[in-house]
C-alpha cells in the first residue's frame, strides 16, 4: 500500500511538495489558478519598493488564504538587509516564513553563505520560520542548522538557468548528512529534474522560472508536481541501484524450446 | 518641506501637511501597500494622525511576484 507521510515543517503539514515562486508569471490570475488547479501549499513572494507611476495589484489577493506564504529576502545584499525585510513582512503582513536569499554577486547570483547563516541566526531567534536559500556546502549547512534553520534550500544549478541538478553530488550529501529537510530551489527547469531531486531524497523542490515562463503554466504546474510526486514515491519505494549489465526480469527457467 | 520617499529626495508644499494626505496624492491606490516613516511601519488606522516634518523618510513597499 502507498505510505506518503506530508513534509512537516514548523508544524506544518505539507502534502504537495513542489513549491511555486511567483515572479514572472504574465498575470497574476493565471498564477492564481496554476496555484488552485494544483493545489499548491507552498508559495514564495518578494517585497519591493512602489513604483508610484505604475498600477499594480496586490499579489497577496491572489493567494489563497490557505496556502503557506513565504517571504524571501530577494534584493538583499547581507544579513542586515535580509533582517531588516523579514521584520517587515512580519510587521506588515504577519508573515513568519521567511527564505533567506542574501546576493552579492550580479553575474552568477550565487548565495552568501555566510550572511545568510547570520540572517538565520537572527531570525531564527526571534520565532521566524527559517529557510535558508544556499550553495550547497556541507559546513554551511551545519551552521545553518545551528543557526536554527528550519530547512535547508541548496541550489541546484544558477537560478533562472533551467540545468537542473549540476549540483547533484553536494547536494546528495547534504541530503544525507543533514537532519533538516531539504527542498532543492533554483536552476531547476524540467519536471524530470524535479523528480531527479526527489529520488534521491530531497523532501521538496521549488521552481518558478520554469513555470511562469511555460506557454501554458498551468499545465507545467501540474507537471512539476506530479513528477515531484512520483520522485517522493520512488524515493519512499527504496528502489534499486542501477547496475550495468542486464538483469531478467522473467524467469531464466523453463523456456518453452529448451531441449 | 523637504521629505525622502523610497530614498529620493522631494521638495513638497508645506500644506501638505499630513502623511495620510501625501501617500493620497503620489498613490493610485493604497491597497496592499505598506508605508514605513523613519523606518517604522505605520499601523493601519494610525496614519491618520501622523504629521509631515521636514527630513521625514518615508518607504513605499508591496508584495511583488517572486521565487
Amino acid at each position: 500500500m502507498q505510505n506518503n507521510p506530508p513534509l512537516e515543517i514548523a508544524g506544518k503539514k505539507i502534502k504537495n511538495r513542489f513549491f511555486l515562486g511567483t515572479g514572472k508569471f504574465g498575470s497574476k490570475s493565471e498564477m492564481m489558478e496554476c496555484i488552485r488547479e494544483s493545489e499548491i501549499e507552498v508559495v514564495t513572494v518578494a517585497m519591493r519598493r512602489v513604483d508610484a507611476d505604475a498600477e499594480s495589484e496586490n499579489i497577496l489577493e491572489f493567494i489563497p488564504d490557505d496556502v503557506i506564504l513565504m517571504v524571501n529576502t530577494s534584493g538583499a545584499r547581507n544579513a542586515g538587509e535580509a533582517i531588516r525585510i523579514a521584520r517587515l513582512a512580519r510587521e506588515a503582513a504577519g508573515v513568519d516564513w521567511i527564505k533567506i536569499e542574501v546576493i552579492n554577486d550580479s553575474k552568477y547570483l550565487l548565495p552568501d553563505n555566510r550572511e545568510t547563516a547570520e540572517a538565520v541566526r537572527v531570525l531564527a531567534a526571534e520565532g521566524f520560520v527559517v529557510l535558508p536559500y544556499m550553495s550547497p556546502d556541507l559546513y554551511a549547512a551545519r551552521e545553518m542548522e545551528d543557526a536554527g534553520a528550519a530547512a535547508l534550500m541548496p541550489l541546484g544549478s544558477l537560478i533562472g538557468s533551467g540545468e537542473g541538478l549540476k549540483a547533484k553530488k553536494f547536494i546528495e550529501i547534504l541530503i544525507r548528512e543533514s537532519s533538516l529537510p531539504v527542498v532543492v530551489d533554483a536552476g531547476i527547469g524540467r519536471p524530470s529534474q524535479a523528480a531527479e531531486a526527489m529520488e534521491m531524497g530531497a523532501a521538496a523542490v521549488l521552481a518558478n522560472t520554469a513555470v511562469a515562463l511555460a506557454a501554458d503554466p498551468g499545465n507545467a504546474t501540474m507537471a512539476f508536481s506530479l513528477a515531484v510526486k512520483a520522485g517522493r514515491l520512488a524515493w519512499l519505494g527504496n528502489m534499486s541501484e542501477p547496475g550495468k549489465s542486464a538483469s531478467a526480469s522473467s524467469p531464466l527457467t523453463g523456456f518453452l524450446f529448451e531441449e | 518641506m523637504k521629505i525622502f520617499v523610497n530614498g529620493k529626495e522631494k521638495i513638497i508644499s508645506d500644506k501638505i501637511s499630513s502623511l495620510h494626505g501625501f501617500i493620497g496624492i503620489i498613490l493610485k491606490n493604497e491597497k496592499g501597500k505598506i508605508i514605513e516613516l523613519n523606518g517604522k511601519v505605520v499601523k493601519k488606522g494610525e496614519i491618520e494622525g501622523i504629521s509631515l516634518k521636514d527630513g521625514d523618510r518615508i518607504e513605499l513597499i508591496q508584495f511583488m511576484g517572486g521565487g
